[in-house]
């Protein structure tokens, strides 16, 4: 009766050692879903914010055709580091706007590319 | 006799055991529903903000971009409020379109040009903490959205907009 009553004790014992493990998965599962979830929602905030501002920037350089010095090569604001690259080719303005992370420049968030048609072209004194 | 002793031992050091076991699973399963529900509270959050930074942005942004014509944009003041006024022609007949932020909502009045509508009568288009419009250098308008989640983004304005 004791050995009976042990051994059910035993084959309970292993019944909620696999629940336990099945849990244990299902958890690491359920608990990684939630990070990403966390890190996709992060990443969409800040691509949203960081392409808010290249269209700015874009929006800025499309109304003022800036070439020279008026638009530095790359400012900070509070989050991002914002690079733009200019060239002009055949009286056509093209500038590459680079949003990155404040803290990790080579951390690209997102780009955008202006154009901007240029009938003076003769005014442009090279990239800077 | 010493064996039932021994045997009622082990049986409440396995039950014991057991109770541990079962409470280290009750932990685990509220600490897994709490990250999850305090996670799906963050990313409910990140999207509200989302949306109030960036729809209403995104809305005037499009309806400016839709009525850049030469003279169509203008922006000025009442009740200490900015109003961006966006005009076009239709069959001939000037109309104009009015939005402005009026008792926590951004609203939107279409109408003709001279016609009795007041500010009052605009359609609520979204909720927000306030919105502001301001003509920067002549063809840059700044829109800008009011409140902890607010944003704003700068419009290259073509027909380069003035202040009344």
């Amino acid at each position: 009766m004791n050995q009976r009553n042990q051994s059910k004790s035993q084959l309970f014992m292993m019944e909620f050692l696999i629940v336990l493990l099945l849990f244990a998965v299902c958890s690491a599962i359920c608990i990684s879903a939630f990070v990403r979830a966390d890190h996709i929602s992060r990443d969409s905030v800040q691509l949203n914010r960081a392409l808010t501002l290249a269209q700015s920037v874009a929006e800025e350089i499309k109304a003022t055709g800036l070439v020279n010095g008026e638009v530095p090569t790359y400012f900070f604001n509070d989050d991002f580091y914002v690079r733009i690259d200019r060239v002009v080719e055949d009286q056509i303005l093209i500038a590459d706007i680079t949003v990155s992370r404040k803290d990790d420049a080579n951390n690209r968030i997102c780009q955008i590319q202006v154009k901007k048609y240029l009938p003076e072209e003769g005014r442009y004194e090279g990239n800077d | 006799m010493a064996r039932p002793i021994k045997s009622k031992k082990s049986q409440s050091v396995q039950f014991l055991f057991t109770l541990v076991l079962f409470l280290g699973l009750v932990l685990c399963s509220v600490f897994v529903i709490t990250f999850g529900a305090r996670v799906y509270e963050n990313v409910g959050q990140r999207m509200e903000e989302n949306f109030t930074g960036i729809t209403a942005i995104s809305y005037v942004a499009n309806k400016v971009r839709q009525m850049d014509e030469a003279g169509g944009i203008s922006v000025y003041q009442d009740k200490g409020q900015d109003i961006l006024r966006l005009e076009q022609q239709i069959s001939g007949k000037r109309y104009q379109t009015l939005i402005y932020y009026l008792d926590g909502t951004i609203r939107e009045l279409f109408t003709e040009s001279g016609a009795p509508l007041t500010l009052d009568d605009g359609i609520p288009i979204l909720e927000s903490e306030g919105i502001r419009f301001i003509l920067e250098e002549p063809g840059i308008l700044k829109i800008e959205t009011l409140g902890d989640q607010g944003d704003s983004i700068l419009l290259a304005v073509r027909s380069e907009g003035r202040p009344l």
